[in-house]
């Protein structure tokens, strides 16, 4: 089973080559040329390793490209032509993840981890503010409180090493 | 011949590499437990030996190939006769045995490297050594037991090999893995160091100062690695892509990101003593970022064009390598970081407040990153069936993250540590950000076309406001008794690495937004033109490599004033061995611009289809990462760091304390 | 609390790790169609023994068939059609779609191996009908196409023994009770 599994693959990748496809494309409107550019590089090639139908040389994707062209030539606007691609091969083929609500956290999680993070550095450090204001001391005053630290610290774990005190730039 | 026997030595090598790598890691272990010092100090001759012996190894490896011994399987898979005897070498690299092999290599090197450390205390160097010890053995146990490279296929011995890949024979491959592993394996020794002081308990910011210059080299050898692997695909594959979040270069990406917030982070916790926590969190993360992508890349468990050949036992064994190594290290974390509360202060507006943000997002990015990466399995695996996630969901939200950082990173250096009133940055920056809002986002974006584009004023914004507050940073630094020749290194550094940032944002802003691609049809002596410039196919020729066969068009090209500027010989090459076909571009490059044409189909006897790229900017993208990488390495060689300071602080802190 | 937050690296490491241990055992390019619960595209193709013959959707409704994808090019067809014949024989209807191949190669496979077909349907290569509308990309893929004209079953792959037994043949008799 597993060796008829890996022919299959072997065979699929075998046309999976990362060579560029350059085809002839006459385009009625100017503006279909850059469409087919840009939809084509975000449909996915359904059996290469990762490459979009724009890039890839096997026959699948040569096939999804002139149906793109023929899409185009035809005005459907690029999300009737997602729609056309996702009915045949499934939601794969898009590089833009749709959004579902299994794919809700894949958009919304960084954006989210970014605004509690901020929030919570803030609050961390408005708290740390109150608690100490060491700034007014003098150097001397500084040098005594340090001393006493250290020393209490080197009580209670006799492992701590002293060799922090010096601050260099 | 005797040159039929080496391979054998290798494979003994590597077995002995093995035994050594358990005596460096497991020695200063229980040497620490049981309190026996001689114990610890084992640690560094079996560094040495490890290192020798793996080097024996890889060369004899190495010969096997240059002599094309194909009765090892590794080298019959990858080589051939008809190879050039430097893609022969690099063959050695090429595929999953051997690159382990130079992973093994290089993880001795840097061990080797530390080894050398004068300035650390001895029990500091012990455990730091049995810890990659400990990565070491695992490794090495992944390659004797199920990917050693030394494999014989007897008795039928093939006639010849099967070639190396026709894609890794290109210069730009010789060096891309190295480098690449320079960097994923350098971040191993920050590791190390975090995992000796939680289990020393000894977690001063000493600790931060002697990981410094290691983390800034493992991180300026992935900035190239990774530079030059979006390099090589630009010129190799033949789509003028540089980028395209696949898995493989996702793998790079997440260390680099977290590797630079430990690489700042560091410089909090050494200077201030704060943030010791996160600082130690980030070295483990980081490097467990690095065996997740290396778990990624070789167990078919991701689709990729890179990924090595998939086997799920291998997998099977990495995945076991990487939960032992990042669980056991997340847990000594979880257990034995203590619960330190810093006794220095820091206010909302300072440097310390700036970086942990700046660590923040980087962390954030990379975490996406993951996320988009890994989406696919996770929601394959609960059942919800196949999607892809790719370019579209990485660059919408990597494009804002990197917008935050950059306000960031612009004022992060102008800020003082710990507390700085709002008044005093705002004389700072009020200047640079004047010339940023009207330059950046109002007059220049204009220049370039006469058209307003959003993304644009957002690059180029972004690009002028680090220009602007870096050369402030630099001006202030210049403010001293000494002048411009008194600015520190580690701070030119800093100016260099932020500068390359900026330029890399310069050029992927100018190649995405005004980039411009044409297939059209060259025919003998017809030109064609495209943004201006004129393509005249002049001739066809048909020529042999090698270890290929090839056609070979000629084409002028001139510019919008009607000079000949170049002429460019594309070709489109059939590896005989592999059947493989490849395009070789051909590039008219420039720093303003880059014209870029690659053939496509033949169509007639004197016509071809042709593909042509315009791309304004695109070499800022890699110079930018070169001066990052090359301001990393001016950090490093700041005098603080000179081992002979160093031995003074050492002889200094065991004489009873400063 | 502050201990806690400690472990949640760690846990979610090992979140992650489950999935990529669950990762391990499935195959990133195996895939589930997107015409399962569809029904079969609508088509007009020549059948390969009489090319004039046009054949459409409706011409096969009424009965549960198999639907198999092959081309004489492709060297996993060759392994699989021995389940084909055996299938066959058991009474299951299948029909051929000889897909981006050529007749003369079609007919030499076919008097090679053996022709288990009802009919087979010929789609050239460039068409893009039915083997496109039914989101193949390569060959061999099998699909099972109830009474009513909806798909309801798919395989891309060779079809092994195994699967007839365990797993095409209980289908095939279950939709067929469900008339």
């Amino acid at each position: 089973m597993a060796k008829k599994s890996i022919i299959f693959l072997l065979f699929l990748l075998l046309s999976a080559t990362s060579q560029a496809a350059i085809e002839l494309y006459d385009f009625s409107d100017d503006s279909y040329r850059l469409r087919y550019k840009e939809v084509g590089g975000q449909l996915r090639c359904p059996k290469c390793e990762n490459q979009s139908i724009a890039d890839s040389n096997s026959p699948s994707a040569y096939d999804m490209r002139q149906e793109l062209y023929r899409l185009l030539e035809e005005g459907k606007t690029d999300q009737q032509i997602f729609d056309f691609m996702v009915q045949r091969f499934g939601d794969y083929v898009l590089y833009n993840p749709p959004m579902r609500s299994d794919t809700w956290l894949l958009w919304y999680l960084p954006p989210a981890l970014v605004f509690l993070g901020l929030l919570l550095a803030f609050f961390l450090v408005r708290s740390r503010k109150s608690s100490h204001s060491t700034a007014k001391m003098s150097l001397s005053e500084r040098q005594l409180r340090i001393q006493k630290i250290l020393e209490l610290e080197k009580n209670a774990d006799p492992t701590l090493s002293s060799s922090n005190t010096k601050e260099s730039k | 011949m005797e040159v039929l026997y080496l391979p054998e030595f290798g494979q003994f090598a590597l077995i002995l590499a093995l035994a050594m790598a358990c005596v460096q890691a497991f020695l200063p272990l229980i040497g620490s437990f049981t309190r026996q010092p001689l114990w610890l100090a084992y640690a560094q001759p079996a560094a040495w030996a490890q290192f020798t012996l793996l080097a024996i190894s890889f060369v004899l490896l190495s010969l096997s190939f240059l002599f094309d011994d194909f009765s090892l399987a590794y080298t019959a898979a990858n080589s051939n006769s008809a190879l050039p005897w430097f893609y022969k070498l690099s063959a050695v690299w090429g595929a999953h045995e051997g690159s382990l092999l130079l992973w093994l290599l290089i993880l001795a090197g840097w061990t080797f490297a530390v080894s050398l450390s004068r300035g650390l205390p001895a029990e500091v160097l012990a455990r730091v050594l049995s810890v990659l010890g400990f990565v070491s053995v695992g490794m090495l146990l992944f390659v004797v037991f199920t990917s050693n490279p030394f494999d014989r296929i007897l008795p039928r011995i093939p006639v010849d090999g099967a070639d190396l890949n026709p894609l890794l024979q290109d210069p730009g491959l010789i060096f891309h893995p190295p480098l690449l592993y320079m960097g994923y394996v350098g971040f191993a020794v920050t590791f190390a160091f975090a995992l000796a002081a939680l289990w020393s308990g000894q977690l001063d910011s000493a600790w931060a100062r002697w990981s410094r210059p290691w983390t800034t080299s493992a991180w300026a050898f992935l900035t190239v690695g990774i530079a030059l692997g979006s390099w090589w695909a630009y010129y190799e594959l033949g789509w003028g892509g540089w980028w395209f979040w696949d898995p493989v270069e996702n793998a790079s990406l997440m260390p680099w990101l977290t590797g630079t917030a430990l690489m700042h982070s560091l410089a909090i916790t050494e200077k201030r003593g704060v943030f010791k926590s996160w600082t130690l969190l980030l070295a483990i993360f980081t490097f467990s970022l690095s065996l997740v992508g290396f778990f990624l890349v070789r167990s078919g468990v991701l689709n990729s064009v890179h990924a090595f050949a998939n086997d799920p036992e291998r997998g099977f064994f990495l995945l076991i390598l990487l939960a032992v190594t990042v669980g056991a290290s997340l847990l000594v974390y979880a257990l034995r970081v203590p619960n330190l509360k810093a006794r220095v202060s820091y206010s909302l507006l300072s440097k310390d407040v700036l970086l942990l943000a700046n660590n923040l997002i980087l962390v954030i990015s990379s975490i996406m990153v993951l996320l988009g990466t890994l989406y696919p399995l996770i929601l394959d695996a609960l059942g919800s069936g196949k999607i892809s996630v790719g370019p579209p969901y990485f660059n919408a939200l990597f494009v804002p993250l990197m917008l935050l950082l950059g306000v960031f990173m612009g004022l992060g250096p102008l800020t003082d540590w710990k507390q700085m009133q709002w008044q005093k940055l705002k004389k700072k920056i009020w200047l640079a950000g004047v010339i940023t809002l009207v330059l950046g986002f109002a007059v220049l974006p204009w220049v370039y076309d006469g058209e307003w584009h959003l993304y644009v004023a957002l690059g180029l914004t972004l690009v002028l406001w680090i220009f602007t507050t870096s050369f402030r940073d630099l001006w202030e630094a210049s403010r001293t008794k000494k002048g411009w020749l008194g600015i520190s290194r580690s701070r030119l550094g800093m100016f260099f690495g932020h500068l390359g940032a900026a330029l890399i944002v310069l050029g992927v802003t100018m190649v995405s937004n005004y980039g411009e691609e044409r297939d059209l049809r060259m025919q003998i002596d017809q030109p064609v033109e495209v943004k201006g410039y004129q393509f005249t196919l002049k001739k066809l020729i048909h020529r042999e490599g090698p270890n290929y066969i090839a056609d070979r068009a000629i084409v002028e090209v001139h510019n919008p004033k009607g000079r000949l500027i170049n002429t460019l010989t594309p070709e489109k090459r059939l590896y005989t061995v592999r059947g493989m076909p490849m395009t070789q571009v051909a590039i008219e490059w420039g720093f303003l611009k880059d014209i870029y044409v690659a053939m496509g189909e033949e169509l007639t006897a004197d016509a071809w289809a042709m593909r042509v790229h315009y791309k304004p900017f695109v070499r800022w993208l890699w110079l930018g990462a070169l001066i990052a990488a090359l301001g990393g390495v001016l950090a490093i060689t700041d005098r603080r760091y000179s081992s002979k300071k160093a031995q003074e602080q050492l002889t200094a802190i065991n004489k009873g304390g400063v | 609390m502050k201990r806690f937050l400690l472990f949640l690296p760690l846990i979610v490491f090992l979140l992650v790790g489950i999935f990529l241990y669950k990762g391990l055992s499935m195959d990133p390019s195996a895939r589930e169609s997107a015409l399962i619960g569809q029904p079969l595209p609508e088509f007009s193709l020549p059948r390969l023994t009489n090319p004039n013959l046009l054949v459409t959707r409706e011409d096969l409704m009424g009965e549960v068939f198999l639907l198999n994808v092959w081309g004489s090019w492709c060297p996993s067809c060759y392994d699989e059609h021995e389940e084909i014949v055996r299938m066959a024989q058991a009474g299951v209807p299948i029909v051929g779609l000889n897909y981006k191949d050529e007749p003369a190669k079609a007919f030499r496979y076919l008097s090679q191996l053996g022709n288990p077909y009802t009919q087979i349907l010929v789609e050239e290569d460039g068409l893009r009908e039915l083997a496109f509308n039914l989101g193949v990309y390569g060959a061999p893929e099998t699909f099972l196409i109830d009474s009513e004209g909806i798909v309801r079953y798919h395989l891309a792959g060779v079809i092994t023994p195994q699967l007839v037994d365990q797993v095409i043949m209980p289908e095939v008799q279950k939709w067929q009770k469900n008339r």
